[in-house]
C-alpha cells in the first residue's frame, strides 16, 4: 500500500493527498467508476435504468437481513441478498406476467419498506443513514484490495457475455435462433450488475448509485456511433466525473458522492449539446 | 395425416401440434420443406404461421416431430436454421453499427473492444453477398427497412443454414423492396443447398415466386403449386370467393404499396390487386397430398405476428458487382425502423 501511496505522491503532488483517506478514495474512484460505467452501457441500451435503481434500493433490505441473521460482514449480506433479489426480478420479468416497469417498481418499494422496517426498529435508523448517501472517504486499504480483485473479474465476465447480450438486446428471437440462452445471459448480466452495485453501495449510497451506472453511459451514448466508442467515452466520462467530483468535494467541503454525480450530470448535458451540434 | 416419402432432402414436419394457454394453435401440421425450393406459408392472421415458425426455431414446445431428412428418408445431422425476423425491437439510438452487430454474432471477442481485421473482412464478405457492404459502418438504427432486412439476411446466412426461415415484414417495406428481397432469395435458392420457408402476406408475389405454397389455418388446408392452392376451395374460403378472379383480372402494373399490416383489424385479405401470368416453376413436386380443408376453426388472437412492428424487406442479393438493383439506393421507400 505504501508503494502505491508513494507513486501517487510522486505523480500527483497534491495538497489533498496529505490525507491517506483522500488517496484511498481516489484509488477507489479509479477502480469503481469504470466498471459501473461499462455495465451502464448495456443497462442504458437494454433500457434497464429503472431496474438498476431498484437493485440499489434493495441494498437496504440486504443490510437489514444481514443484521437480523447476525452476519458480521455487511458486504457478504449485501452480495447474497443482491444476487437473490436480482435473479428473482429477472425470473419474474421473463415470465412476462406484467410489464417490466410495474414489476420492478413493486420490487423496489417492497425492498425499501422491508429494509426500513428492520433497520428502524427501536428508532435506530440514524445509525444506518450513511447507507443512503454513502461515504467514499471511508474506504480502507482492505476495501481497495477487494475492489482491485473485483474490477478485473467484473470486466472479464462482462467481456465474456457482452456479444450474446448485445444480440439479445437487439432481438431476443434472433438471439435464440442462434443458440444463445437468452434467459441465462440476461440473468448473468443482472447478477453482475447486482454485484457491482453492492460493492459500491457503501461508498456511493443508495440514493446515488444508479447515477454512476447510468449517467456516464448515457452521456457516452450521445457521443458514440459504435460500441467501441460507447465504451471508451463512457469510461473516460466516468473516470473524469469521479476524479473531478472527489476534488470538488474536498475543496468545497461537501459530499463526494453528490459532487461526482453532479459532474457526471454536467457531462451528460454537454453531450446532449454536442449531439445536437453534430446533427 | 402422414405424408408419403419424397425424393429430395427436406425438413419433415410430422403431425406437429402446439397447444398453449388452453388453446390449440396448431393441429397435426405435416409438411415437407424441400431443399432448393421456396416454400411459402400463407394464411390469415391468427392462422398459426408465427406459431409454426416459433416451433421450427425451437422457441415453443410442440408435439409431433421436426426432422431433417436426406433423400432416402434418413436422418441428417443437426438442423442449422437461419432466421430473418419480421422486425427488430431495438432502440434505434443505440450506438451500434452494422459491423458491430454482425461481428458480435461471428466472434466471441466483445465488440466494445473493437473488431479485429480478420473478423472485419468476414463481415464485409457476408455483407457483400447481399450487396450491403456499404452499410458496414452505418448505425443499425439508421438503416432503412430494406437495408436492415439485407443485414439480417447476411446474418442468417452465417453459419450456412440448412433451413432459412424468412418472416416477411408486414409493414415498412413496399412491394418493390419485397420483390428485390424475393429476387435475392431466388438466387440464393439456386446457388446454395438451402430449404427456404417464407411467411408471406402478399399473394401476388407468392404466385410469382413460390415453388410450393402451404395454406395454413391451424392445420394445413391446402398445399401444392401456387396455381393449385389458389384454385382450391379452401383458398376461396379463407381469402374470400373472387380473390382468384381479382388476381387474374387486375392490371399488371399495380402501384407499389405496403403490404397490409398483420396486426390491423381491418380487411384481412392480403394484397391481390394485380395479376401476373403465374410462373409455375414445375419441378419435381413430391406426391405429398393436398389436404382438403377441415372446417375453418375460430380465429385465435393469441398467436400470430408477435408484436407486429415494422421492418423491412430485404432486397437483392447479386453476384458481386453484377447488378445494381440491390444497392442501398435501390430501395424506393424504405423507412426507419422504429420500435
Amino acid at each position: 500500500m505504501d508503494m502505491i501511496y508513494g507513486i501517487l505522491d510522486t505523480l500527483l503532488p497534491l495538497e489533498a493527498f496529505r490525507f491517506s483517506f483522500m488517496k484511498n478514495a481516489f484509488l477507489a474512484v479509479l477502480l469503481l467508476t469504470p466498471l459501473l460505467g461499462l455495465l451502464g452501457t448495456m443497462a442504458v441500451n437494454h433500457q434497464m435504468a429503472f431496474f438498476s435503481d431498484a437493485l440499489g434500493h434493495s441494498a437496504i433490505t440486504g443490510i437489514g437481513l444481514g443484521m437480523l441473521l447476525g452476519l458480521r460482514n455487511d458486504l457478504a449480506a449485501l452480495l447474497i441478498f443482491g444476487t437473490v433479489w436480482a435473479i428473482l426480478i429477472c425470473v419474474i420479468k421473463q415470465s412476462g406476467s406484467a410489464s417490466a416497469d410495474t414489476i420492478i417498481s413493486v420490487f423496489s418499494s417492497t425492498s425499501i419498506a422491508a429494509g426500513l422496517l428492520i433497520l428502524a426498529r427501536g428508532g435506530k435508523f440514524a445509525r444506518y443513514s450513511s447507507l443512503l448517501i454513502g461515504d467514499i472517504l471511508a474506504v480502507t486499504p482492505d476495501d481497495l484490495l477487494a475492489l482491485a480483485v473485483a474490477l478485473p473479474l467484473g470486466v472479464l465476465l462482462w467481456a465474456a457475455m457482452y456479444n450474446q447480450l448485445l444480440l439479445t438486446s437487439v432481438s431476443p428471437s434472433l438471439a435464440r435462433s442462434r443458440g444463445i440462452h437468452i434467459r441465462v445471459v440476461e440473468c448473468a448480466f443482472v447478477v453482475l450488475v447486482a454485484f457491482a452495485v453492492m460493492l459500491a453501495i457503501r461508498w456511493v449510497g443508495v440514493l446515488l448509485i444508479n447515477a454512476l451506472l447510468i449517467l456516464p453511459a448515457a452521456a457516452g451514448r450521445n457521443l458514440a456511433s459504435n460500441s467501441r466508442q460507447h465504451a471508451v467515452f463512457t469510461v473516460l466520462i466516468a473516470l473524469l466525473s469521479g476524479i473531478l467530483g472527489l476534488f470538488a468535494a474536498y475543496y468545497g467541503d461537501t459530499s463526494a458522492g453528490a459532487s461526482i454525480v453532479l459532474i457526471a450530470a454536467l457531462f451528460y448535458a454537454l453531450s446532449l449539446l454536442a449531439r445536437r451540434f453534430r446533427n | 395425416m402422414r405424408l408419403s416419402r419424397c425424393d429430395l432432402c427436406h425438413i419433415d414436419l410430422d403431425r406437429v401440434s402446439v397447444r398453449r394457454g388452453g388453446q390449440q394453435l396448431l393441429q397435426d401440421v405435416s409438411m415437407h420443406i424441400h431443399c432448393g425450393q421456396l416454400t411459402v406459408l400463407i394464411g390469415q392472421n391468427g392462422a398459426g404461421k408465427t406459431t409454426l415458425i416459433r416451433a421450427l426455431l425451437g422457441e415453443i414446445p410442440h408435439s409431433g416431430s421436426i426432422r431433417h431428412l436426406d433423400s432416402a428418408g434418413r436422418d441428417l445431422a443437426h438442423l442449422t436454421t437461419g432466421y430473418v425476423p419480421q422486425h427488430l425491437a431495438f432502440d434505434p439510438e443505440m450506438p451500434l453499427t452494422v459491423m458491430d452487430f454482425l461481428a458480435a454474432s461471428m466472434t466471441r471477442r466483445p465488440v466494445w473492444t473493437g473488431v479485429g481485421s480478420r473478423v472485419r473482412a468476414r463481415v464485409l464478405q457476408a455483407l457483400k453477398e447481399v450487396s450491403a457492404e456499404d452499410l458496414a459502418d452505418r448505425p443499425l438504427g439508421r438503416c432503412s427497412g430494406g437495408e436492415l432486412q439485407r443485414v439480417l439476411l447476411a446474418l442468417a446466412l452465417h453459419p450456412a443454414p440448412d433451413l432459412l426461415v424468412l418472416d416477411e415484414p408486414v409493414s415498412g417495406v413496399d412491394r418493390n423492396g419485397l420483390k428485390l428481397f424475393l429476387d435475392t432469395v431466388t438466387r440464393l435458392k439456386e446457388r446454395k443447398h438451402i430449404a427456404l420457408l417464407l411467411v408471406s402476406h402478399d399473394l401476388r408475389l407468392v404466385r410469382e415466386y413460390a415453388d410450393h405454397v402451404i395454406l395454413l389455418d391451424k392445420n394445413v388446408l391446402a398445399q401444392g403449386s401456387p396455381g393449385e392452392v389458389f384454385a382450391s376451395p379452401a383458398f376461396n374460403q379463407v381469402f374470400g370467393a373472387g380473390t382468384e378472379a381479382e388476381t387474374e383480372g387486375a392490371p399488371d402494373a399495380a402501384p407499389a404499396r405496403t403490404v397490409p399490416s398483420g396486426k390491423s383489424a381491418g380487411d384481412p385479405r392480403p394484397d391481390v390487386s394485380a395479376s401476373r401470368i403465374v410462373r409455375l416453376t414445375s419441378h419435381r413436386r413430391d406426391e405429398t397430398s393436398r389436404t382438403p380443408a377441415g372446417p375453418a376453426p375460430d380465429r385465435n388472437p393469441a398467436d400470430e405476428e408477435g408484436d407486429g412492428g415494422s421492418v423491412p424487406g430485404v432486397d437483392g442479393r447479386t453476384d458481386p458487382g453484377s447488378e445494381r438493383e440491390s444497392s442501398a439506393s435501390g430501395i424506393p421507400s424504405g423507412q426507419e425502423v422504429q420500435n
